[in-house]
């Protein structure tokens, strides 16, 4: 997975590159006081609760789409950003006896949603290409959602979570008002009494790190 | 253990004709297969007399007989020299490994031979032939409020969890049987003159799938098909897997599963049969039989060995069996789970009752007590620190006739032995039962459906069912319920993430 990850993002980096590189040197135009962009990914999350993802879904890691907007320069470099992303995977429910899994061949649907609401700092341009980075941290909500073809009411769960996350990126230039750019992130959504499989294999966390490509407007 | 038997009078009357189950043509059609030999002998029925009338809990002048490693023969000879009638090894008939059963009618007193033996070097453990007697007590049937049990564990909702329905399981049933062909025998009998031979038709239940009978074997009546005498083990078979969605009679927990019904208890037909082959005049007593020790020891062996992985035993005594134990242990080597009945002797001084509470403590085997309609505690549900968990097992004291466990079983006033001269046993009926008998049985489903889905360890299986238990009572673990009232669905449904 990581492996793929790196490709697209080495992909992403050098065809951008190549096109800021055909841009060539242009005059600075004023930049305004504010700026705006929109922007959406895909997301791979690598789960904290490793043991109880693996066990279930057979994968320790969740795929996403999702998308945001920022605030840019509210003051120098820091903006504020919103985004949402919608993960999903599927497994089968287990018991865990004594550290030994057993899949019990009930389907089981899992749909997590985490929103977040952050803050960043975001550098100066490095270089001739334009490339910039970024950090920046925040609080999230994370929905989350499990269910059974054979749920009766309210048997399937539905919960939200409080958390925070950390992320860092690099973005560039691709077209015009188009940048494309790589993240990676931290996310703790500690649970403090799990039950399920998460409370018989000890794991207490939603979270875990995340890696977005994105695509961003910007005007 | 104090005798509550698992005999039933059948209300006769309307109801239950309503309810009769006949098998068509089974008669007609009948068989006369080869006589098969029978397994008990004249001196050994003489012993199930004597324990009637003397109400022992053991067979007098049989021992089971354990020895140390690496005991040669000639070192057993020697042990068995400090019994009074100085056996030769050619007594040992043996029924595990180093465990054998030792006939000794000249020393009719057991517990002493087994004490005798327990104090030579060679000798690892001795004790009595004990007399298991299967945990029910009596009721009578009705036709009407059926099914409780169901309801109560909402298995129908367990069933959309489990569509398998513990298919590809097989749960040994060791009990008084459950007849597994039709045919119709030429036996003798006392009919109160002389001793005949009647024609006894025997058939399979209609509402049990006969594909779902495998490995049948008798251990104690004769070598022929597993029939059952007495209706025990018939009813608890049923409560484990009678044919549900067939439009006839009742359900059971884990319809799916195959049942192989190992017949080790003797009852008054049983005995009344084999005393009139052995040309032994008169009636035997009523309460006559029990499950010995030495054919329970080979039946779970035979269980484990031949596929089974789960065994339901529903019968007990009160007396400590270190050969139970043994084969117990031997079962859950082999990955076989095991339920017991917690016993029904609550308002008979509550003992401790085995071979249920070798099961405290041992991952993979459960002592089941017994809780009525109301997920109360029955009246007779022996309790104590050995009970592990609690199912269906009725109440009539709480809901009258309505509140014991009904399936589909054979119809009584057809070998009531109080009235009845030439029995038959083809022909089926509604009928209620109470005990912790039919309480263990809920609990052998569940663990059929958690095999059948994928729970193969039987440690696991006892985990689940602890796990997902309504608690009832003290707050969790007590002595009345253990760790509460089986759900089946919840067990099923397992976890996911976070529930």
């Amino acid at each position: 997975m990581s492996r793929r990850i790196g490709i697209c993002v080495s992909a992403v980096l050098l065809s951008s590159a190549t096109s800021a590189w055909a841009q060539g040197p242009a005059a600075a135009p004023a930049a305004p006081r504010f700026g705006l962009r929109a922007f959406g990914h895909f997301e791979w999350q690598m789960m904290a609760a490793t043991d109880t993802f693996e066990a279930i879904t057979g994968k320790s890691t969740l795929t996403g789409v999702g998308g945001g907007v920022e605030v840019q320069r509210l003051w120098r470099g820091v903006f504020a950003r919103a985004a949402v992303s919608r993960m999903s995977q599927s497994g089968e429910r287990i018991f865990v006896f004594d550290n030994i899994v057993f899949p019990l061949g009930v389907p089981l649907d899992i749909t997590m949603t985490p929103m977040e609401l952050a803050a960043g700092w975001r550098f100066n341009p490095i270089g001739s290409r334009g490339i910039v980075g970024y950090l920046g941290a925040g609080g999230m909500f994370l929905n989350y959602n499990e269910s059974s073809p054979s749920d009766a009411s309210g048997e399937e769960v539905s919960e939200r979570y409080n958390g925070f996350l950390v992320f860092g990126g690099v973005e560039v230039p691709v077209w015009r008002f188009v940048t494309a750019g790589a993240e990676v992130g931290w996310r703790k959504v500690e649970l403090p009494d799990p039950g399920g499989a998460m409370g018989a294999l000890g794991e207490q966390d939603l979270g875990g790190v995340t890696m977005r490509v994105m695509v961003s407007i910007r005007r | 253990m104090t005798a509550t038997t698992a005999r039933f009078s059948l209300a006769a009357g309307a109801c239950a004709l309503a309810g009769l189950l006949s098998i068509p043509g089974a008669s007609v059609n009948a068989q006369q297969p080869p006589p098969p030999q029978f397994l008990t002998t004249a001196t050994q029925l003489a012993a199930y007399a004597q324990a009637a009338t003397r109400d022992l809990n053991y067979l007098p002048g049989e021992v089971i007989v354990k020895f140390r490693v690496g005991v040669s023969v000639n070192q057993q000879a020697r042990a068995l020299a400090s019994v009074r009638s100085r056996p030769s090894t050619d007594r040992l008939q043996w029924i595990a490994d180093r465990t054998a059963r030792l006939v000794v009618p000249e020393d009719p007193d057991s517990i002493a031979v087994a004490a005798n033996l327990m104090r030579q070097p060679e000798v690892e453990y001795a004790q009595p032939n004990w007399l298991r007697k299967p945990s029910a007590v009596p009721n009578d049937t009705q036709f009407a409020a059926r099914q409780w049990n169901m309801t109560l564990l909402d298995l129908p909702r367990a069933w959309d969890v489990s569509r398998a329905a513990g298919a590809g399981v097989t749960v040994a049933v060791i009990d008084t049987g459950l007849t597994s062909v039709n045919a119709t025998y030429a036996l003798k009998t006392w009919n109160g003159t002389a001793i005949v031979t009647a024609q006894v038709p025997v058939g399979i239940n209609p509402d049990m799938d006969a594909s779902r009978i495998v490995g049948n074997r008798d251990f104690v009546f004769w070598t022929g098909p597993v029939v059952d005498f007495d209706g025990h083990g018939t009813h608890v078979s049923g409560t484990v897997a009678q044919s549900t969605n067939n439009n006839l009679g009742y359900a059971g927990v884990a319809y799916g599963a195959q049942i192989m019904p190992l017949k080790v208890c003797l009852s008054f037909w049983d005995i009344q049969i084999l005393q009139a082959e052995a040309g032994i005049t008169g009636f035997p007593p009523l309460n006559v039989g029990g499950c010995p020790t030495s054919a329970v020891v080979a039946a779970v062996r035979y269980a484990a060995d031949n596929g089974a992985k789960v065994i339901n035993l529903s019968l007990g005594g009160t007396d400590a069996s270190p050969a139970d134990l043994d084969v117990m242990n031997y079962a859950l080597t082999r990955g076989v789970f095991v339920a017991m009945s917690a016993g029904n002797e609550f308002e008979d001084g509550n003992p401790t009752t085995y071979p249920a509470s070798y099961a405290r403590g041992v991952g993979g085997a459960m002592a089941v007590g017994a809780v009525g309609r109301t997920s109360v505690r029955s009246f007779y549900s022996t309790t104590g620190d050995f009970v592990e968990i609690a199912a269906p097992g009725g109440d009539s004291r709480e809901g009258g006739a309505n509140g014991v466990v009904y399936q589909s079983g054979m119809l009584f006033s057809d070998y009531n032995p109080a009235v009845v001269i030439l029995p038959r046993f083809n022909r089926y009926s509604d009928v209620g039962y109470q005990g912790t008998s039919m309480a263990s049985p809920h609990v052998a489903g569940i663990a059929a459906l958690l095999m059948s889905q994928g729970v193969t360890s039987p440690a696991a299986v006892e985990a689940v069912i602890r796990a997902t238990a309504k608690d009832l009572g003290d707050p969790g673990r007590d002595n009345l319920y253990g760790a509460g009232l089986i759900q089946p669905r919840t067990a099923l449904r397992g976890l996911g993430v976070l529930r």
